[in-house]
């Protein structure tokens, strides 16, 4: 199994960093990390995965710029299937546009039907509390956007207590073929230890697997009853 | 306008009397109260005639406290300071309050303001501040600070064009804040230990500024702190006008470089975020004109608050208690290296748990950031993780190769305390976290008292 880890010294912020970290654990593979100054390695070889993590505003331009030559060699990757994982503000970068507050859109990769909005200097944390299919799904939000146009055709997980993708909305990410964005830090996939299985069935992992699995499932069943409870405080505040 | 400002005043220091009677340390609500009767109090009360701000990710509290101590030892006291890290705009004016009398004529020669990062375009201004000690700007807490560029565009809004701004040469971003402003820079040269490349799992400055080439480094002290220097354009640090160019731990001195000269200058503490914060006392001192010889003299009479760190001896093993901030990892980091780095066997109790603060565990994701990986050395024989969040840990130092029998879980401190085997080590780290400070002195005395009496 191949998986591309963009960017990794630029999109590493919040923990996002130990997603592929702990995912390495589970599944062996060939793990390729390309840094801003390389072509992707998915413009000319085949991949099973691509992950983008969490990055500073200033870097999503760069990375922006950087992924825009190759929008149509992602966009075939989409329809053929292949895995993306994209944490944090990385999922905005594949929208449509991304509003800037009084300033003009920001073209975005446009290979989802969404757009993204910045709400600078606005800031929003929440809690995330979230089910997939039988799956909960936990996590944190901390950003400075919103991503709109998300229905239940998009929808990626939906949400039960917390903080969705945009005010209002009961979905937390999308989903496009098997291609994920999800403002949810965490890291997402130490924190759910299923979704990760999931994502290890998805890939044809032949024996998925959690490294650590005993920890990692005490860490998530203390944190999933603490959710749970109805006094846990869940803040979807703006801050600035 | 009068009216008011004298309303505030005077209930401020009401409010402050009343509240040290009942044992509270009154450091947020009487500046709380005087903001809300006269919103301009802050511009209205009178300022000393030295008025220093310290701000950056992490040391503020340390260098804000030593900074004031060194104050008064070479004459600029009497000082007024938020000593125990009340460092909003409400404890800036409950500061503030304290620095005058009740008709407002300043009773101090210096005011030195721990003032927190978001706060110092609101407050500097207002207070007319003459310094800016800024110690460095890194990654830091998810929800409070989000990413150090945004606090960095956030203190660069600061319009306050007479302030001096005191700034670490080594750390890039903060290096190039309020470029219009006059700056001393303040280094630390190359120490044995250093590396050619980052070694810590964060470098938030990986490409130049300029050009956005990959950066170079001489040395690199930890994370992207160091000599550095764009092999494509040229762009490099500033030069550090106050320069640590050696340290010696065994006579606890170091040299330092003033204007071209070679001092030397008691170390006080040897630990490198602590050289740092010192290199920044002094450079401050130096902007206000205090002489090497003055400082020769008096920097060994200070220290970092026990708070923060305490070194305590029993039955032969030495504990040390470090503050060791969660949600916080670079600081972390170099605690760990700290303790990897520390003579001897080491037993390293992790208290650090943001649970009791914040009623809830998601930020957890720190602990990616953090370098748990330099725990992973065979001098240090067990970890005791304690807290609500020690199977997050034990995680995370599984991850980072910790071998699983060197490891322990505790929930609850004080049965970690009462539990954990003692034999056979030189050092207990006992690493706590801001809220578990009182937690951390019981589970310090249960150590003392099993180490004092091994039979117990």
């Amino acid at each position: 199994m191949t998986v591309e880890i963009l960017y990794p010294e630029l999109c590493n912020l919040y923990g996002d960093r130990g997603n592929m970290e702990y995912f390495r654990r589970c599944v062996p593979g060939q793990y390729i990390e390309t840094s801003v100054d390389r072509e992707p390695y998915f413009v000319s070889n085949p991949v099973d995965m691509v992950y983008l993590g969490s990055m500073s505003e200033s870097s999503c331009d760069r990375v922006l710029k950087r992924l825009m030559p190759h929008r149509e060699r992602l966009r075939q990757m989409i329809e053929e299937d292949v895995v993306f994982l994209l944490t944090g503000n990385a999922a905005e970068l594949f929208c449509q546009t991304i509003q800037v507050d009084g300033g003009q859109p920001i073209p975005g990769l446009g290979l989802v039907g969404l757009t993204a909005q910045r709400i600078l200097p606005h800031r929003v944390n929440s809690l995330v509390l979230c089910r997939f299919e039988e799956m909960k799904i936990v996590g944190y939000t901390s950003r400075f956007g919103h991503l709109n146009g998300i229905d239940q055709s998009t929808a990626l997980f939906s949400l039960e207590r917390g903080l969705g993708s945009a005010p209002n909305c009961r979905y937390e990410g999308y989903r496009v073929h098997n291609l994920f964005g999800t403002y949810l830090l965490g890291p997402l996939l130490v924190l759910n230890p299923d979704f990760n299985l999931y994502l290890q069935r998805l890939l044809a992992v032949p024996s998925p697997a959690l490294a650590f699995q005993e920890e990692v499932r005490l860490a998530f069943d203390l944190r999933l009853a603490e959710y749970e409870k109805k006094e846990t405080v869940y803040p979807s505040h703006l801050t600035d | 306008m009068r009216f008011r400002f004298y309303a505030a005043l005077w209930t401020a220091k009401l409010v402050y009397r009343v509240m040290r009677l009942f044992g509270k340390t009154g450091s947020y609500l009487p500046g709380r109260i005087a903001l809300r009767l006269c919103p301009d109090y802050l511009r209205l009360v009178r300022r000393a005639e030295h008025i220093v701000c310290v701000t950056g990710t992490d040391g503020k509290t340390t260098t804000t406290n030593m900074t004031a101590d060194l104050l008064e030892k070479c004459g600029y006291g009497p000082v007024v300071t938020n000593r125990t890290g009340a460092n909003t705009e409400p404890g800036v004016a409950t500061a503030m309050t304290a620095s005058v009398t009740w008709r407002n004529r300043s009773r101090a020669k210096s005011v030195v303001l721990e003032v927190d990062e978001h706060y110092v375009p609101i407050v500097c201004p207002k207070i007319r501040a003459d310094y800016l000690l800024v110690t460095a700007l890194l990654r830091d807490s998810v929800q409070r600070n989000a990413h150090p560029e945004y606090v960095f565009n956030k203190i660069n809004r600061t319009h306050q064009p007479d302030m001096q701004m005191i700034l670490n040469a080594d750390e890039m971003r903060s290096a190039a804040l309020l470029p219009q402003n006059k700056r001393i820079y303040f280094g630390v040269g190359p120490l044995p230990g250093d590396t050619r490349t980052p070694e810590n799992i964060i470098n938030d400055y990986p490409l130049c500024p300029v050009c956005e080439h990959r950066l170079t480094y001489e040395y690199v002290h930890y994370a992207h702190i160091g000599k550095v220097r764009c092999p494509a354009c040229g762009f490099q640090n500033p030069k550090a006008d106050i320069l640590v160019t050696a340290a010696d731990r065994e006579t606890m001195t170091m040299q330092v470089s003033i204007a071209g000269q070679e001092y030397t200058l008691p170390l006080i503490n040897d630990a490198l975020f602590n050289i740092y914060n010192e290199a920044a006392i002094i450079a401050l001192l130096t902007a206000m004109g205090t002489s090497p010889a003055l400082l020769r003299d008096t920097l060994g009479q200070i220290a970092p608050p026990e708070t923060r760190l305490a070194y305590l001896q029993a039955g032969g093993v030495s504990i040390v208690r470090m503050l060791a901030k969660s949600n916080n990892s670079l600081p972390i980091s170099l605690l760990f290296d700290h303790v990897r780095k520390a003579p001897g066997r080491k037993l390293v109790i992790l208290a650090v748990d943001d649970a009791t603060e914040y009623g809830s565990s998601e930020r957890i994701g720190w602990i990616y950031d953090a370098d748990h990986e330099f725990l992973n050395s065979d001098s240090i024989p067990q970890i005791a993780v304690t807290g609500r969040r020690c199977h997050d840990h034990i995680v995370r130092l599984l991850l980072a190769g910790v071998p699983r029998e060197r490891l322990a879980c505790y929930t609850d401190e004080l049965e970690a305390a009462g539990a954990l085997p003692l034999t056979d080590i030189d050092t207990i780290f006992l690493l706590q976290d801001l809220t578990s400070y009182e937690l951390a002195l019981q589970v310090e005395k249960v150590l003392m008292k099993r180490l004092e009496e091994p039979s117990l």
